[in-house]
């Protein structure tokens, strides 16, 4: 059960998403094709609940596709009130799947959620007709009780790859594909031994490949007053009905032939973009439709696939696999390893100077090279995944704050290491909520400015070398790098001196200190702000940098780059003390030779003077507690950054930059302030990562920390 | 007339009860059984087109009766009644030839859908 539970948590999700994308459509243009694709969803999602005896999302999404189905065939207006309510609803469901284990704490909000549901059913004046003439012809819909008409979409979501393979060899058998439909009177008893007397009429005319919901679950009487089952054979129809009706307390059975579309070795041929009568949304019930009226046995399935457009879980099914991501991680790992030995091999391989082995050196390089890449790519996902909630909070600020903003998404198929898109969201979320409080003006301020009076926040992104960057625009009001400074001054975040050496661009980035502005602050000014050092922090930890450009009056855009991945990183190789440290290249901003004259003291702190800014001066070997401070002629200082903290750490020798591997230090020694990880040289020697953000907070290292930010 | 039915069950008050509910609906209850030897004994003697038969009973249990019925006359309609939580005895019995079973406390018109559909 537990790996179901997954599979139903994962495509759960996706069902929500895309009920949520439906219902915004629908807002803004409502059409039957949202009404149909959130129908499939919400009938789906009701499918997979039942399967694994989730009563209450079974209930609800019930409610919805009831609904859903009477507008779908009716012409009721849908207005915002009803949008609402169904957004209620998704985010009802949304809150069941997210406490499956608790689900009983929300019996409650499920039954006041249904009730509001059923009555907008009942609602006479919204003109709601039951079967007219824009549903499918020749659908049983039947009031009342759940309609008979579990898809292909639904079997095919539960199968096995076994089972999968008995489909096909059935197929190839020439046998055929039905859905059988039971269902029991009420309050029968021991409806367990129904089931199997079911079965048991069924398996004389041909094999039932699955049962829904699954047969332990038929054996533990947990389901209702229904079940499915897929048979494959040759059955005679009509004998088949009566055999499995002529069994006391069933009160009926239904058996419509089932096509698949996915065909061993047969790609998938329907056209999506073709005729859109021919290719409708709800393939998979149409196609049932059209065979229940139509099809003789004799015709085999081969021929009927052209006609209807794959569904979108089909073709997911088709070509994805699910993988756990703790098996990904491993053989990322693995490869990591693989590309450290190869390293050490073929360093070995130069001193051996053996042509031969020179060449299959060179042989093996490239391939573990595109392994590694390859492998890289497998934790790549579609930032889509962070993109999707945005539309649904965007309207939902809206609607709160009174404004009309139009969110215009590009680029959500950009992928990258799924690690950094579980991060990304939240710095995103920070920089829209902006964006529409106070980006955004009021609708009469923006007419007054001659503006379109619906504002507009573009979220983009794309690749740009190893790098990800997003970002967000609006046309709003933009920022005024004068009141930012002014601002700056009164919290004294700089002084009357720095701010008039300050360029425009510089005065924006202020926005980014941290004590520059807090919410209660920023409405009545430029506007910006809202804890933009926690963004500007957030982006960092992911080696990210976060640029802002705006133009008073006319909008803002923030840029945020992204590396594609964590798990590589680039970095600077230093000697300190005997050890060999790598410094990861996002956090450092230059590199310097410092004359022994220039360090002067503060408070106890070593600090030099770098174009008129102070900078204070900690040697890498006693920060680390690894050893004194040694005078030399010369220092070499790299200069590090994290958020508003600059400092520079004296270090013996400059080694030069590599690309490294990150290997984690292991549950005991894991969380030591200062080293973020550890990889394997070359030569096998194991080299720590410093962890800068971190080096810096440090109080114990931190000794000037108050000079910072003078 | 109606269809004969022959009732087994080791209890006074369910043959009662099956003999008003299917008197009702315009059964003929030709004979009653309190085991399942009664029953075997009284079926092969009124030969009825149908027979509701208890599982536990004294002397020959409901299962064991099927059994005999079924080696004697391969055709009879044979109705499971049952107490509830005997879900493996009613498989079983079913597997030995009784048609469909119903489970008692039953609700009347769910033992006449029954034996409508067994066949009568």
């Amino acid at each position: 059960m537990e790996e179901y539970r997954d599979l139903f948590l994962a495509e759960a999700q996706e069902y929500l998403q895309d009920m949520t994308r439906c219902l915004l459509d629908m807002e803004k243009n409502s059409n039957s094709e949202q009404l149909t694709e959130m129908f499939r969803a919400a009938h789906s999602l009701k499918g997979m609940a039942g399967t694994m005896g989730y009563e209450l999302i079974t209930g609800l999404t019930h409610e919805m596709e009831s609904l859903l189905d009477q507008l779908r065939s009716g012409k009721a207006a849908i207005e915002t009130g009803f949008v609402n309510m169904l957004f209620e609803a998704v985010d009802l469901v949304q809150l069941l799947v997210d406490n499956l284990d608790k689900q009983e704490d929300f019996n409650r909000e499920v039954a006041i959620m249904q009730e509001k549901l059923q009555g907008w059913q009942e609602n006479p004046g919204k003109e709601v007709a039951f079967k007219s003439d824009t549903l499918e012809q020749g659908e049983q819909l039947q009031e009342g009780k759940p309609p008979v008409r579990e898809s292909w979409i639904s079997w095919k979501e539960i199968m096995n790859e076994f089972e999968k393979e008995m489909l096909k060899d059935a197929l190839s058998r020439g046998d055929n594909i039905y859905h059988v439909h039971v269902c029991l009177l009420h309050g029968c008893l021991l409806k367990s031994v129904r089931a199997y007397m079911v079965l048991k009429a069924v398996e004389k005319q041909g094999e039932v490949i699955k049962t829904m919901p699954p047969l332990q679950a038929l054996e533990e009487e947990n389901f209702d007053w229904e079940f499915s089952l897929l048979l494959v054979g040759r059955p005679d129809m009509e004998a088949l009905k009566k055999s499995i009706e002529s069994i006391a307390e069933i009160e009926s059975a239904d058996i419509l032939p089932v096509n698949i579309e996915d065909k061993p070795e047969t790609p998938v041929t329907a056209p999506l973009n073709g005729d859109s009568a021919a290719a409708p949304l709800f393939p998979g019930k149409v196609s049932l439709l059209m065979e229940n009226e139509e099809e003789t046995p004799e015709e085999t399935p081969r021929a009927l696939p052209k006609v209807k457009a794959p569904s979108l879980s089909a073709r997911n099914v088709e070509k994805t696999v699910r993988v756990e991501t703790a098996k990904l991680d491993s053989l990322v790992n693995l490869v990591g390893e693989l590309i450290i030995n190869r390293t050490r091999v073929v360093d070995l391989g130069k001193k051996v100077s053996d042509e031969m082995l020179e060449s299959s050196l060179e042989q093996l390089e490239r391939i573990t090279t595109e392994l590694q890449n390859a492998v890289m790519t497998l934790r790549m996902v579609p930032i889509k995944q962070v993109f999707d909630r945005f539309p649904r909070m965007v309207r939902d600020l809206c609607l709160e704050r009174n404004k009309e903003v139009e969110l215009l998404i590009s680029g959500e198929d950009t992928e990258l290491d799924r690690t950094i898109v579980n991060q990304v969201g939240d710095p995103l979320v920070h920089l829209l909520r902006n964006a529409v409080d106070h980006g955004i003006e009021e609708a009469e301020e923006r007419i007054k400015n001659g503006k379109n009076p619906a504002g507009k926040i573009f979220l983009e992104a794309h690749h740009e070398g190893s790098h990800v960057v997003v970002s967000v625009e609006d046309d709003g009001r933009g920022m005024d790098p004068q009141v930012i400074k002014t601002r700056a001054l009164e919290k004294k975040i700089i002084t009357g001196e720095e701010a008039e050496k300050m360029s425009s661009e510089e005065a924006l980035r202020l926005i980014f200190r941290s004590g520059f502005s807090t919410s209660e602050e920023v409405t009545d000014i430029s506007g910006r702000g809202v804890g933009m050092d926690v963004v500007r922090t957030a982006i960092e930890t992911l080696n990210g940098t976060v640029e802002v450009k705006s133009n008073s009056g006319k909008g803002s855009r923030f840029i945020l780059r992204f590396p594609l991945t964590l798990a590589i990183i680039r970095t600077l190789m230093v000697q300190s003390g005997k050890e060999v440290y790598a410094i990861p290249i996002e956090a450092i901003r230059e590199n310097l030779f410092v004359d022994p004259q220039e360090i002067k003291t503060i408070r106890q702190g070593k600090v030099i003077t770098l174009r008129e800014e102070v900078l204070p001066l900690y040697s890498l070997q006693e920060s680390l507690g690894m050893g004194q401070f040694r005078e030399q002629e010369v220092y070499p200082v790299v200069v590090v950054q994290t958020g508003d903290k600059k400092a520079g750490l004296i270090v013996d020798e400059l080694l030069g930059q590599q690309e490294v591997v990150i290997k984690s230090l292991g549950n005991f020694i894991n969380d030591i302030k200062g080293i973020a990880g550890a990889t394997v040289l070359g030569d096998g020697r194991v080299t720590l990562i410093l962890d800068v953000a971190s080096l810096l907070d440090d109080g114990r290292v931190n000794l000037g920390k108050k000079s910072i930010n003078h | 007339m109606g269809k004969k039915v022959l009732i087994t069950d080791d209890t006074a008050f369910m043959r009662m009860t099956l003999r008003n509910v299917l008197e009702k609906n315009g059964y003929e209850v030709v004979a009653e059984a309190e085991d399942g030897s009664q029953a075997v004994e009284k079926y092969l003697l009124v030969k009825p087109d149908l027979v509701t038969m208890d599982i536990t009973m004294p002397n020959m249990d409901g299962i064991t009766a099927i059994k005999k019925i079924m080696e004697k006359d391969p055709e009879a309609r044979i109705v499971v009644v049952s107490a509830m939580g005997q879900k493996a005895l009613v498989i079983e019995a079913l597997n030995s030839g009784a048609k469909d079973f119903i489970v008692k406390p039953f609700q009347p018109d769910r033992i006449v859908e029954a034996l409508q559909k067994v066949g009568g």
